[in-house]
């Protein structure tokens, strides 16, 4: 028990959503992230190119001090992550998500299901996007909730 | 329907299912297939030696596994109750001993077990799913254990399907290694020296962009044509722009190989040949490949007319 406690003080356990929670969750683009579509190469479909803000706490802001660095930091997505990206409206649930890249590089449910909450995930990890709980859907873990408000109210957005 | 083709079995399964797990061989072995949610279906196999005389009884490998079955459940504290019952009416076929079973604990299952007299195999499939609710699934487990075959109508080939890869390979070949990755699939068959490979990529526009397919596939094929040197041609292929690809070993560590064979009184393979295409349809890449002796047959045309590229989509 005071494991448990420890773990979820320290932010050790991550609150669990099963696939159907994943699959109607709805992804959105932190807005603190600029982007725009670019083409970089003739031959391949415009790209997205993300701009992301430095850290403007106290510590972000002795750490540009000290490393003069940049405002901001570029980001290239490759062409599928570019798709994924511009579809993180926060309208669309992973589920039609995937769908639509399943039919754009005619790739079959399961290959795309993977591959897209693989990218998610490591967007999300990144703070780039938020999951949002899918519509008439209730989450079994306080947490996921607690989290998600966050999420929405502050810079620093989390998954669930 | 999707068809699941794997160790000569063939079955028909929905359209969300796919292989998840697998084990063994042709001789005996496992595979599990599964709907990532609710759905799964389970084969285990076993040959029967040729020279035992008595016909094994798939009445006593139904309790076999039933009483595996409550050890387990007893291990996880959980209730199984077996039930011996007929089996589905398609699975009965002259060739077979058929003994049908259902079981419920956590899941519930309907089953078959059966021998067939024809590749003396000893099968059990059973096809588990929620023990109850409106999605009960007794009709699709009717259909998909019906579904089941257990070889080949015609002895010379046996069908490999698995996610979206549909081809036949010669029986005579065994299968040695495979790599089924999320975009990327390949299957290696041996049979003595001989090698017989099928590589699959997904994605091809973004993987390609326009390369040479030769060159493109020359950094990024894994199977016997990383091992060779050849020349290259231009084809077609079921209606694709293709190219076909022969020569022999390369130098260095593939001659290395060669000595071995021969060391271990092996009729060396030193023919390669291939065939690779890119179907716009499906946007995927194949790559159908083999290495042979002087003599063997080259079994790379037949391979490839027998690979479904768009025409199963």
């Amino acid at each position: 028990m005071i494991v448990q406690f420890l773990k979820d003080r320290l932010g050790g356990s991550k609150p669990k959503a099963s696939r159907v929670e994943v699959m109607a969750a709805r992804p959105f683009r932190n807005p603190a992230v600029s982007w725009a579509r670019e083409t970089r190469d003739e031959n391949a479909p415009p790209i997205a190119l993300l701009k992301i803000p430095r850290r403007k706490d106290k510590f972000g802001n002795l750490m540009a001090k000290i490393f003069r660095l940049p405002e901001y930091r570029r980001l290239e997505l490759d062409e599928i992550g570019s798709d994924v990206w511009e579809l993180c409206d926060g309208e669309t649930p992973v589920e039609s998500l995937t769908k639509a890249i399943c039919d754009r590089y005619k790739l079959n449910r399961r290959q795309a299901e993977t591959s897209v909450t693989a990218y998610l995930k490591m967007l999300a990890e990144r703070n780039l996007i938020a999951l949002k709980a899918g519509q008439g859907q209730r989450t079994t873990d306080a947490r996921v909730d607690k989290k998600r408000k966050s999420a929405a109210g502050t810079k620093r957005h989390r998954t669930i | 329907m999707r068809i699941i083709g794997w160790q000569g079995f063939t079955l028909e399964t929905p359209e969300s299912c796919d292989l998840t797990g697998y084990s063994g061989d042709f001789k005996s072995g496992y595979f599990r297939v599964d709907d990532s949610e609710e759905l799964s279906v389970e084969i285990r196999w076993g040959t029967e030696s040729e020279r035992s005389k008595k016909e094994p009884d798939p009445e006593a490998r139904r309790d076999t596994y039933f009483q595996s079955l409550q050890k387990e459940a007893r291990k996880k504290k959980l209730s199984v109750q077996t039930k011996e019952s007929d089996a589905p009416k398609r699975t009965q076929r002259p060739e077979r001993l058929v003994s049908g079973f259902t079981w419920t604990g956590d899941k519930k299952a309907y089953g078959v077990a059966w021998y067939c007299r024809t590749c003396r195999r000893m099968t059990l499939a059973q096809v588990m799913g929620p023990r109850s609710g409106k999605s009960g699934i007794g009709n699709t487990a009717e259909a998909i254990l019906g579904s089941i075959v257990c070889h080949s109508d015609d002895p010379e080939w046996r069908v490999w399907a698995i996610y979206d890869l549909q081809t036949q390979i010669p029986a005579e070949y065994d299968l040695v290694s495979q790599q089924l990755m999320n975009v990327y699939l390949r299957l290696t068959f041996a049979r003595g020296a001989a090698r017989l490979s099928v590589e699959q990529w997904s994605l091809a526009n973004v993987a390609r962009r326009g390369a040479y397919l030769d060159l493109w596939l020359a950094a990024n094929a894994k199977g016997e044509m990383r091992q060779a040197r050849y020349t290259v041609d231009e084809t077609e292929t079921q209606g694709h722009p293709a190219i076909a690809l022969t020569g022999g070993p390369a130098f260095g560590t593939p001659m290395m190989e060669l000595m071995k064979q021969a060391s271990r009184m092996q009729m060396p393979a030193t023919r390669f040949s291939a065939q690779a295409w890119e179907c716009e349809d499906s946007n995927k890449l194949y790559l159908i490949e083999g290495m042979r002796t002087f003599r063997g047959r080259d079994w790379v045309g037949d391979v490839v007319r027998r690979t479904l590229c768009h025409t199963n989509i």
